[in-house]
């Protein structure tokens, strides 16, 4: 009993190992870990965020904070509410605040896009800007 | 870079001397071991402050180094005066010459390597999952640039921002926040350091706990491994989510709990005390944890316990204390308005009571795809169904019940809010499922390790470490 239950536990301690080291392989090659790591590990932080946030997404909110005044309140267009984006969004940009019928709109990839009452007041580039309240 | 680690270590350092102080409080024979006592020394530094932080903010007071530092200077005057004839290294003692077999030295070896992936994975990026940033992250962040806590910080919370859960307790946010401060400024890729770091100070105490159970170096260092390598665990402990941080308190009230009964040691059951306070401010299922540490004392009293071993006052007093404590939030949410999402006046308005069998096979089935789900959590759960099953007759005894008690009132708990949320119960028990498992994973390994050591038998080695 003694030598089943040794040996029992010897093969569970490799299947434990051998099902870790399976899924971490699975995750580095078909999950494409290896080749995020590979992008972020030569990246300074500001690198690492636009890589993780999306360059595009990155540089809108990059953008957005340097130009917006500091507490502004905004709306976000092109970005799907409640998603991931839409939260690192809000998360970024604090203390500027996330309402609706903000004085601010930044606009992600919606090139075009106009609202009665505001004018473009930033632009990236044509699909990503910032559009102000007229006074 | 060297910056970076400097201020890492001076947070850690730090953060534990406040723990330290405080477990020598209630350490006073010296029984905890150093592992022990370095690991709870980080986890419940980390605790105190969080709530200090709290204390602070209602006072108005601003949240600088000197503001939360200066308090525990007594503290460590009356420990130096103390213990003046105690050296630090008869304090601890951690530097044994230690004998490893091949065995174990892989072990240490694979365990260390997960620890590191930890840290790499929870370095690599800044905060950005969804959690951290919809919640805990920008809390801390609305906390840190705020210096204080905001004039009517609750309020603002439930209007100004969806999603950010305002009844949520702020451990994780006022840690995050503590960090900063001891930064110097904001940094949420640094910060995240603080998730490993807890994760290696909780190993420290799982492995040390679980060789004074088992007295096994070999199995303690086998079931460390296997903890700390489940995918989901390792995930977790990285990614910013507070659920790691609820694993390892509400894992570390019932090890507590579980060696105060066995060992009939009052430090275990402080220990508990300070751990189950640390996950009532951690996430809002510590009101679960709080109300299983009660029946569990209660039904050990009552049960167990011989009448020498009759709870006395300083434990009554205990209990009194932690309930005070867990009522202070209650009321003090109230008073604020703040309801949960899932809990508040709306919860039983239009209940659909014949649509219970469907949420529970909407529940069964997640729960079995949880449970066969080798990825994220190996062979753990269903290692652990065998064992009930094959055990099921001395699940009474105190060795087995004290661990698996609280995994099934807990696991149950969660159940029952599942069956009551007016949420989309399916996407409720799909997006949440997978991380309240977390909370009890320690304590099923912990079980394993158990039953494993009964079926091993005293063919395993047993020696010091």
């Amino acid at each position: 009993m003694r030598i089943n239950a040794k040996k029992l536990l010897c093969i569970t301690l490799i299947a434990w190992i051998a099902i870790w080291i399976n899924f971490i392989i699975r995750d580095m090659i078909k999950g494409k870990r290896l080749e995020e790591y590979k992008a972020l590990i030569t990246r300074d932080a500001q690198g690492k965020a636009s890589y993780t946030y999306g360059e595009r997404l990155f540089e809108l909110l990059k953008f957005s904070a340097e130009e917006m005044p500091l507490g502004a309140e905004y709306e976000l267009r092109g970005v799907e509410y409640s998603s991931i984006d839409f939260r690192r969004a809000v998360y970024y940009l604090y203390p500027n605040m996330c309402v609706s019928e903000a004085d601010y709109i930044l606009v992600l990839d919606e090139p075009g896009y106009s609202r009665d009452g505001y004018r473009i007041f930033k632009s990236l580039d044509s699909g990503r800007f910032i559009l102000k309240r007229n006074i | 870079m060297i910056r970076d680690i400097i201020v890492v270590m001076g947070f850690t350092l730090t953060t534990s001397l406040v723990g330290f102080n405080i477990i020598l409080l209630y350490d006073k024979e010296n029984y905890l071991k150093a592992m022990e006592k370095i690991g709870l020394s980080y986890l419940f530094g980390i605790a105190l402050i969080s709530i200090e932080l709290f204390a602070l903010g209602l006072m108005g007071m601003g949240f600088t180094k000197q503001n939360i530092l200066i308090p525990w200077i007594p503290l460590i005057l009356f420990n130096l005066y103390r213990y003046k004839k105690l050296s630090l290294a008869s304090n601890i003692r951690i530097f044994k010459r230690l004998n490893f077999s091949l065995l174990e030295k892989t072990m240490v070896f694979l365990i260390v390597l997960a620890v590191f992936y930890a840290f790499f994975k929870a370095l690599i990026k800044p905060m950005e999952s969804y959690d951290a940033v919809a919640i805990w992250g920008l809390l801390a962040k609305i906390l840190y640039f705020a210096g204080t806590l905001p004039q009517n910080f609750f309020a603002k919370l439930s209007t100004g921002f969806n999603g950010l859960h305002p009844d949520s307790p702020l451990l994780l946010p006022f840690s995050e926040t503590w960090f900063y401060i001891f930064n110097n400024g904001f940094n949420d890729l640094l910060v995240k350091a603080i998730f490993p770091i807890s994760l290696t100070a909780f190993l420290m105490v799982f492995y040390s706990f679980l060789k004074r159970a088992i007295s096994n170096r070999t199995l303690a260092l086998i079931f460390t491994f296997a903890l700390v390598s489940i995918k989901q665990f390792n995930d977790y402990a990285a990614n910013g989510y507070a659920d790691i941080p609820m694993a390892i308190y509400c894992s570390l009230t019932f090890l507590s709990l579980y060696l105060w009964v066995n060992e009939n040691k009052e430090v275990y059951f402080w220990t508990a005390f300070l751990a189950c306070i640390s996950a009532i401010w951690t996430k809002s299922e510590g009101g679960a944890i709080f109300l299983t540490m009660i029946a569990l004392v209660l039904f050990y009293q009552f049960s167990y316990a011989g009448k020498r071993n009759r709870l006395f006052g300083r434990i009554w007093f205990a209990l009194a204390f932690m309930t005070l404590i867990f009522m202070s939030w209650v009321i003090f949410k109230n008073i604020l308005g703040i309801s949960s999402v899932i809990f508040n006046d709306r919860t039983f308005k239009g209940y659909n009571y014949a649509g219970i069998v469907k949420r529970v096979q909407i529940i069964l089935y997640e729960y079995q795809r949880q449970f066969f789900g080798l990825k994220h959590w190996n062979l753990s759960w269903i290692a652990f169904i065998f064992f009930i099953f094959a055990g099921y007759k001395k699940i009474m005894s105190k060795d087995r019940f004290y661990i698996v008690a609280p995994i099934f009132i807990i696991l149950s708990s969660y159940s029952a809010i599942y069956l009551v949320t007016p949420l989309d119960v399916s996407w409720h028990v799909r997006t949440s499922a997978s991380r309240i498992f977390l909370h009890i994973l320690p304590l099923v390994i912990f079980y394993l390790a158990i039953r494993t050591k009964e079926i091993y038998g005293a063919s395993g080695r047993d020696k010091g470490a």
